[in-house]
C-alpha cells in the first residue's frame, strides 16, 4: 500500500511534469486533506472545483485516466444510471463490467434493455480502498 | 377457499408472462435466485431459459406459480392497515374459509390472469373477488379488476417522421404519456395473530397515487358488503411513524427524507449511491446539529436487508409519504404506506412488522400519557 507521497513520486516518474499529471498530484491533496465519509461521490462537476476549473478540459481528463489507471489505483470509476424519469440507480460493478463487455445494458428496475444507454451514464469517482489504507 | 391445484403442472409461458409483466427485475431476479430458478441478464434471457423445454422440472414450474401468487399478495403495493377486533376477526376468517367463490372470469385465471388480448377485448370489469387463498400466516381475500395506468416515456425523436422531428427540434428531450390497461390484484389480509387487517393495491410505478387511494376505497367497501358488516372501518394514521422510524437509529437505512425546520425552509434529501444512510450523512448531521429546535420530517423511505438465503439477500423499502401542508396541520394524517422491492411475502411481512412494532410504540405511549394526565 502506498503512502499519498509514493504515489504522487510515482505518478511524476511515470508521467513526469504534464499539466494533466500535476493536476493529478493536486487531485490527491485534496483527497487525502478531507475526512473519507465526505468523499462517497466525487462527480466531474466536484473535481474542477478542486482543481479550479470552470469545465472539465484535456487536462482534467487525462489527470483522472492517470488516477484511475491500474499502475497507480487512487480513484475508482463508478456509474449512476438516469433513466427516462430521471430516477438515478447506481449500477453494480459487476454489471458494469458485464455492459463493457456485451455493450448491452439492462435496466437495473424494470430488467428491460437500454439502447443508447452510455447517454444515460454519469460517472463518479471514490477514493480506492488501497488509497485509504495507505493514508 | 381457492386451493391451487398443484397435480396440474402449469402453463410456463403465461406465468413467465405474467411475472415479467409485474415484478420489478431487481427483486424478481432475487427471487428466482433464492428460489433456484434460472435467471439471465435482464427479462429477454430470462424469460428465454424459463421457457425452454424441459429447462424447469415440475415443482420448479410450481415454484414459479408461487412466486408470482407471492407477487401477486405482497408485490409493489400501497397498504392501509386496519384494527379489527379479535372475535369479528376470527368469525370472518371462519366465514371466509367455508366459501365457495362464484366462479367469474379472474377466478378461471388466477393466478396467472387474463392475457393482453382478452384484457384488450373487454371495456369492462367490475370488481370482482379471484380467490380466497392461505397467505403466510393469515387468509387472503384476493380482489381483481382491470385499470388503466399512466406511463411516461421518452420518445427517441428519430423514430418519428421527418416533419414531426422538424417541429419537435427545439425541445431537448420528447416524452409521450401512454395508457396501458392492467388486471390487478387487490387484497384485504386477515392475519391469524394480532389485530390488524390489511388492504393492500397494486402501486406499480407509474400509476397516480389518487388511483391507488380510489381501489383502496373501491376494495373496502367491496370486502364490508361482501361480509355483510362495517368490518374495515378507518384506517390507522401512519403520520407519526415518519418521525419515530426516522429518529430510531438502526431502523434499516433512511435513502429518502423531506422534513421542514423552524427557520423556514423545507428539505428534500436523497441518497445517491445504494447502502448508504442519510441519518449518518455529514451534510445532514451538521444541518439538525446547527438547528435548536428538532427538524419535522413528513416523508420517509427505508430500505432494509433481509436475507432469503445464507448467500441471496432482498431489499425492501418502506415509503410514508405525506406533505408539508398535513405536517403543518393540527391534526396532520396519513394513512398510506407504499411497499416497493419484495420478492414475497418474507419481505413484506418483514416490514409489516417493523410497522407494527413502531405503531404498538405509539400506543403504549400514548396510554403511558393519559395515564400521567388522570394521575
Amino acid at each position: 500500500m502506498l503512502s499519498a507521497d509514493e504515489l504522487k513520486l510515482k505518478i511524476n516518474r511515470i508521467w513526469g511534469v504534464a499539466p494533466g499529471a500535476m493536476l493529478s498530484l493536486r487531485i490527491i491533496d485534496f483527497l487525502t486533506s478531507v475526512p473519507s465519509e465526505q468523499l462517497s461521490m466525487l462527480t466531474f462537476g466536484n473535481l474542477c472545483r478542486v482543481v479550479g476549473k470552470p469545465e472539465p478540459d484535456k487536462d482534467l481528463l487525462t489527470a483522472i485516466n492517470i488516477l484511475v489507471s491500474s499502475k497507480v489505483q487512487v480513484l475508482e470509476t463508478h456509474m449512476l444510471f438516469i433513466d427516462d424519469n430521471k430516477d438515478e440507480h447506481e449500477i453494480d460493478l459487476k454489471d458494469l463490467q458485464e455492459t463493457r463487455r456485451s455493450g448491452v445494458f439492462i435496466h437495473p428496475r424494470t430488467g428491460e434493455m437500454i439502447n443508447n444507454f452510455e447517454a444515460h451514464f454519469v460517472p463518479f469517482f471514490v477514493p480506492s480502498q488501497s488509497l485509504r489504507e495507505g493514508n | 377457499m381457492t386451493v391451487l391445484n398443484t397435480e396440474v403442472i402449469p402453463d410456463v409461458a403465461a406465468l413467465a408472462h405474467a411475472l415479467r409483466k409485474r415484478m420489478p427485475w431487481a427483486p424478481a431476479q432475487k427471487a428466482l435466485q433464492a428460489h433456484g430458478l434460472p435467471r439471465g441478464r435482464g427479462w429477454d434471457l430470462t424469460v428465454a431459459k424459463l421457457v425452454t423445454p424441459g429447462t424447469l422440472a415440475p415443482d420448479q414450474i410450481v415454484a414459479m406459480q408461487q412466486l408470482l401468487v407471492d407477487h401477486e399478495l405482497c408485490g409493489e403495493k400501497l397498504i392501509r392497515l386496519y384494527q379489527m377486533d379479535a372475535e369479528l376477526k376470527a368469525t370472518l376468517i371462519r366465514q371466509l374459509r367455508s366459501i365457495d367463490i362464484q366462479p367469474n372470469v379472474f377466478t378461471a385465471c388466477y393466478p396467472t390472469g387474463l392475457s393482453d388480448a382478452e384484457i384488450e377485448e373487454n371495456n369492462s370489469f367490475p370488481l370482482q373477488i379471484a380467490a380466497i387463498v392461505e397467505a403466510d400466516g393469515g387468509l387472503a381475500v384476493v380482489f381483481s379488476t382491470i385499470r388503466g395506468l399512466i406511463f411516461r416515456e421518452e420518445v427517441d425523436p428519430d423514430s418519428l417522421p421527418p416533419a414531426a422531428r422538424e417541429a419537435l427540434s427545439y425541445y431537448d428531450q420528447v416524452l409521450g404519456v401512454r395508457q396501458e390497461r392492467r388486471q390487478t390484484f387487490e387484497v384485504v389480509y386477515l392475519p391469524y395473530e394480532g389485530d390488524l387487517v390489511d388492504i393492500r393495491v397494486d402501486y406499480p410505478d407509474g400509476m397516480l397515487r389518487a388511483a391507488a387511494q380510489t381501489a383502496h376505497a373501491q376494495v373496502r367497501q367491496a370486502f364490508n358488503e361482501f361480509v355483510g358488516c362495517e368490518a374495515l372501518s378507518t384506517p390507522l394514521n401512519l403520520f407519526h411513524l415518519i418521525s419515530s422510524m426516522y429518529e430510531a437509529p438502526n431502523e434499516g437505512t433512511v435513502v429518502e427524507l423531506a422534513f421542514g425546520t423552524t427557520t423556514a425552509s423545507t428539505k428534500y434529501e436523497k441518497m445517491r449511491r445504494s447502502l448508504l444512510c442519510l441519518r449518518q450523512e455529514v451534510y445532514h448531521r451538521a444541518g439538525k446539529q446547527a438547528l435548536a429546535a428538532p427538524i419535522e420530517p413528513f416523508r420517509v423511505s427505508i430500505q432494509w436487508l433481509v436475507s432469503l438465503t445464507d448467500d441471496v439477500y432482498s431489499r425492501p423499502e418502506l415509503s410514508l409519504q405525506s406533505t408539508q401542508m398535513a405536517r403543518d396541520s393540527e391534526a396532520p394524517t396519513l394513512f398510506d404506506a407504499v411497499i416497493r422491492n419484495t420478492t414475497g411475502d418474507r419481505d413484506y411481512n418483514f416490514i409489516r412488522g417493523r410497522l407494527e412494532h413502531f405503531l404498538a410504540a405509539i400506543t403504549t405511549a400514548e396510554t403511558l400519557e393519559s395515564m400521567d394526565v388522570v394521575g
